[in-house]
């Protein structure tokens, strides 16, 4: 039963109760009443119903008095209980005259959001509520605030209060704004004058925050990890694990942002720090990026201006010095111009041509100096392309990449060319995907500046088929769903580090078998190149693995199901060369779920086996993991490591969402 | 000759009433209506055999111990039994009650209206088919159509507290307090009226809720 249902079931005349009506006003259903004429009230009572005579509001209580009988009417009532709509409110105290009701120290549910509020105005006319001292909370973020208008379904706050953090006292953070304007369908804030208080503590936002449930359940910690390779050389700056805070706001335009961290905290490479400021401004038809600070110990600065000449076209100039995470250190003055425009064609095929040219004045630097320049002279280039797709056809989509550039060095006398040609053909009727592609790049890869814009000739086909779907399925819960594909690479030159010929040829079919909690999968991987096409750098295995995972188990405390999975997985790796035959590898392994009603852990721990089985020497511990989720009124982070043969990955996230579960 | 016979007969019995209006001054047992003072408007029979005594002139009755007084078109009653009139107006402690017909029980001290009644006291008005005062409890019970216009309601029965002048409505019953028409849940209920006193005004507060003294009260008419 709806809430209006069942309070309109409490509103009808029965054979203890009886009606009395206001005309244009209420009617009210009572089981006893008294009036006190010298006090000008009617006094109902013994569980008395209250609708407004058009039904807009019901008021449910004990008791309730109408008061200003031969002036002008209200109604009083302790602890009533008020549906307005969809939505139910409970108060301390309700007083109402034929325009307001005024409900004090209320509570108020709603479909989407539920709260309190010191008073609590509804205009019967209107339909707007006024609230003072209130907070709504839905089921990501709450909202509270000094004062409040909610008009159909927009809240207009003043000094507004943004948290994640439900069901708290003190919240330990929140965004504050002057103003913060509620849509409570589709359960965005967007807050004015932002302020991040943390604790005791205040930094300052950007004026304007748009908070939806639906950005807080894909937010992400503003937390990078990263591994640059060091090539070899565990000296080079900026290589191994480097973690860095992204996005950091900066002042109250919200322009500009800041990147803060370190690289090489992994022994044996070189920490360097990362102190990065991003601007972004865009004004009509102009936009100005800039990144300026230390990448990796070393001074990075990226100027990029570009103007828009005409809707088609646009402009650029751009100054480069230094070298972003991994990548080849230069320094570059440059100006160009851009063209892109859509041919217009009828029906569902595109066609977009886009054309450059560009002048530079470029040095290559090494990254331990970037004050030598290893090749040093201007740039100056050209090229053309367009792009055309058939758009969805019965037989398939079709889609064409070309590109034909040229590039001039003058100072070392030297031009390069390119031209591309990228089609591709993609076919999808339900199973089964079919794609096919082809790349080549012909070129002279004459560029002197390797690493910034050399060249390479490919000749490179993809082929690729799967199907998958479901199977079989029994009553509600149970089903078997499965897939099967196989995907080939074929380069006709050679490449880096991979010679010409068949690189890749891989085929694999799964199944999944669910039933209730528990989900059991089973699957094979073959590579097969190195057998179809054997060559020195080419492998051949087959990868069987077999899993069985559980939902909600083991449940340690009463009333706590753990969020993650208990699985257990069995990984066999099987060769096929001739040099490297037999069982490689058999990993056992194990996670299972520790859940609590504030903190959460996931260790995993698993063996390689094939020494016990192939030599009977003892198995090998392949993989160690732990993930730890704390739980918080104000949701849940994460933060968990992976140690899988040696190799270390580091994961962090936050779950807006999940809170302590509530015991019944 | 017959005129002369006449009179004198005529100034006997007159000389007898005045005897008997003397003699109704003293109330002999302390009971109400067991003292009453009869006024003829004219002639008075008497049956010698029955005791029954006819005023077809009407006249006025008057009990010392409730002050009740009975103007009637036609009076007739047994001394010591009961009293019967027609086309009355009573007055009393009760206000004032229009009836066509009233009958006093002496002994039971009950006196009992019916047709065409009605009441007017201070702060209400009652119309109704019957009433049956009870001297002794000082209650009066109204039946068969109830109406008041001041205040305004309509009841099944109206039981009327002569000495505090509250009004209990019983069973099915409606009554306009102000902006209000309450009325009685379906199967019926009672509704006390509480006569105040605000300012100049008389009027009565109405409760569902009866008091358990006013039931008490009533105990012996529910």
């Amino acid at each position: 039963m709806t809430l209006a249902g069942w309070a309109a079931a409490q509103c009808t005349a029965g054979p203890d109760t009886s009606q009395v009506t206001i005309p244009d006003y209420l009617a009210v259903y009572y089981l006893h009443f008294t009036s006190l004429p010298d006090e000008d009230e009617v006094r109902f009572y013994g569980g008395v119903c209250v609708t407004a005579v058009g039904g807009e509001w019901t008021v449910i209580a004990d008791e309730v008095t109408v008061v200003g009988l031969s002036g002008e009417l209200g109604l009083r009532a302790a602890a009533p209980m008020l549906y307005w709509g969809d939505l139910r409110m409970q108060a301390a105290n309700l007083a109402a005259t034929t325009e307001t009701l005024v409900l004090q120290q209320a509570t108020i549910d709603g479909p989407d959001f539920s709260g309190d509020a010191t008073t609590m105005v509804l205009d019967l006319f209107t339909g707007a509520v006024v609230m003072t001292e209130f907070t709504l909370a839905g089921v990501a973020f709450a909202v509270s605030g000094e004062s409040a208008e909610l008009i159909g379904q927009t809240l207009s706050v003043t000094n507004a209060e943004v948290t994640t953090c439900i069901g708290v006292e003190q919240t330990p953070y929140a965004i504050q704004g002057v103003r913060a304007t509620v849509d409570l369908t589709a359960r965005s804030v967007e807050l004015q004058g932002g302020v991040l208080r943390l604790g005791a503590l205040r930094i300052g936002l950007r004026p304007r925050i748009e908070l939806t449930e639906e950005s807080l359940e894909r937010f992400t910690l503003p937390l990078q990890v990263s591994n640059v390779p060091d090539g070899g050389d565990p000296a080079r700056p900026g290589s191994g694990v480097g973690v860095r805070l992204v996005g950091l706001p900066l002042g109250d335009e919200g322009d500009a942002t800041l990147d803060i961290g370190a690289t090489g905290l992994d022994a044996p490479h070189t920490p360097g720090a990362v102190a990065l400021v991003r601007l972004a401004v865009r004004e009509s038809q102009q936009r100005v990026n800039a990144t300026f600070g230390v990448e990796g110990g070393l001074p990075l600065l990226d100027v990029r201006a570009e103007r828009e000449v005409t809707p088609w076209l646009d402009a650029t100039v751009s100054l480069y010095s230094g070298a972003a995470a991994g990548e080849t250190p230069y320094h570059e003055a440059r100006v160009g111009l851009n063209a892109e425009a859509d041919v217009p064609i009828p029906g569902p095929p595109s066609l977009t041509v886009t054309a450059e040219a560009f002048a530079a004045a470029t040095a290559l630097a090494s990254i331990y100096d970037l004050a030598t320049p290893l090749v040093f002279g201007p740039r100056l280039g050209a090229a053309a392309g367009f792009t055309a797709a058939t758009g969805r056809t019965a037989a398939g989509s079709f889609s064409v990449r070309t590109r034909a550039e040229a590039t001039y060095y003058p100072s070392q006398g030297a031009l390069q060319w390119a031209v591309r040609l990228n089609p591709t053909w993609r076919l999808d009727v339900a199973p089964l995907a079919l794609q096919l592609g082809y790349d080549t790049w012909l070129t002279n890869s004459a560029s002197p500046f390797e690493g910034l814009d050399r060249r390479r000739p490919l000749a490179r086909l993809t082929a690729s088929a799967r199907a998958a779907g479901q199977l079989a399925t029994w009553g509600e819960d149970r089903r078997v769903t499965g897939s099967a594909g196989v995907r080939a690479t074929h380069d006709g030159l050679p490449t880096s580090g991979n010679p010409a010929g068949l690189n890749a040829f891989v085929a694999d079919a799964g199944l999944t078998y669910e039933t209730g909690v528990w989900a059991f999968d089973a699957s094979a991987t073959a590579r097969l190149a190195g057998v179809l096409d054997p060559a020195p750098s080419r492998d051949a295995s087959v990868t069987y693995v077999l899993e069985a995972r559980r939902s909600g188990w083991p449940v340690l405390q009463e009333g706590v199901e753990p969020h993650e999975q208990f699985a257990v997985r069995a990984e066999a790796i099987q060769g096929l060369l001739a040099d490297d035959p037999g069982l490689r590898r058999l990993d056992l392994s194990v996670a299972v779920p520790l859940a609590f009603e504030n903190l959460e852990l996931r260790p995993s721990i698993g063996f390689d086996v094939a020494p016990l089985i192939e030599s009977g020497l003892p198995p090998i511990l392949s993989l160690h993991a732990l993930d730890v989720t704390v739980i918080t009124c104000c949701g849940s982070l994460t933060v968990g490591y992976t140690n899988k043969d040696g190799a270390v990955t580091a994961s962090f996230a936050i779950d807006l969402e999940r809170r302590p579960m509530k015991k019944e | 000759m017959l005129l002369r016979f006449l009179a004198s007969v005529t100034a006997l019995l007159l000389a007898w009433g005045v005897a008997q209006e003397a003699e109704g001054t003293q109330p002999p047992e302390g009971r109400p209506f067991a003292a009453l003072t009869i006024l003829s408007n004219g002639r008075q029979t008497i049956d010698l055999v029955t005791g029954l005594t006819t005023l077809p002139d009407g006249g006025r009755l008057m009990d010392a111990q409730t002050g009740v007084e009975v103007l009637a078109q036609v009076i007739r009653y047994v001394e010591g039994e009961y009293i019967e009139a027609t086309a009355v107006t009573v007055t009393g402690v009760f206000g004032e009650v229009t009836a066509e017909a009233l009958r006093i029980d002496v002994k039971t001290s009950l006196l009992t209206a019916t047709g065409e009644l009605r009441l007017a006291r201070d702060g209400l008005r009652v119309s109704a088919t019957s009433l049956r005062y009870d001297a002794v409890d000082q209650v009066a019970v109204f039946d068969g159509g109830v109406a008041g216009t001041e205040p305004t309601f309509s009841a099944d029965r109206v039981l009327l507290d002569i000495l505090t002048g509250d009004v209990l409505l019983d069973g099915r019953y409606e009554y306009a307090g102000g902006l209000f028409t309450m009325r009685s849940p379906e199967v019926g209920g009672r509704l006390q009226l509480t006569l105040q006193q605000v300012g100049e005004a008389v009027t009565y507060a109405a409760t569902t809720e009866v008091s358990p003294a006013l039931l008490e009260r009533f105990k012996a008419y529910l």
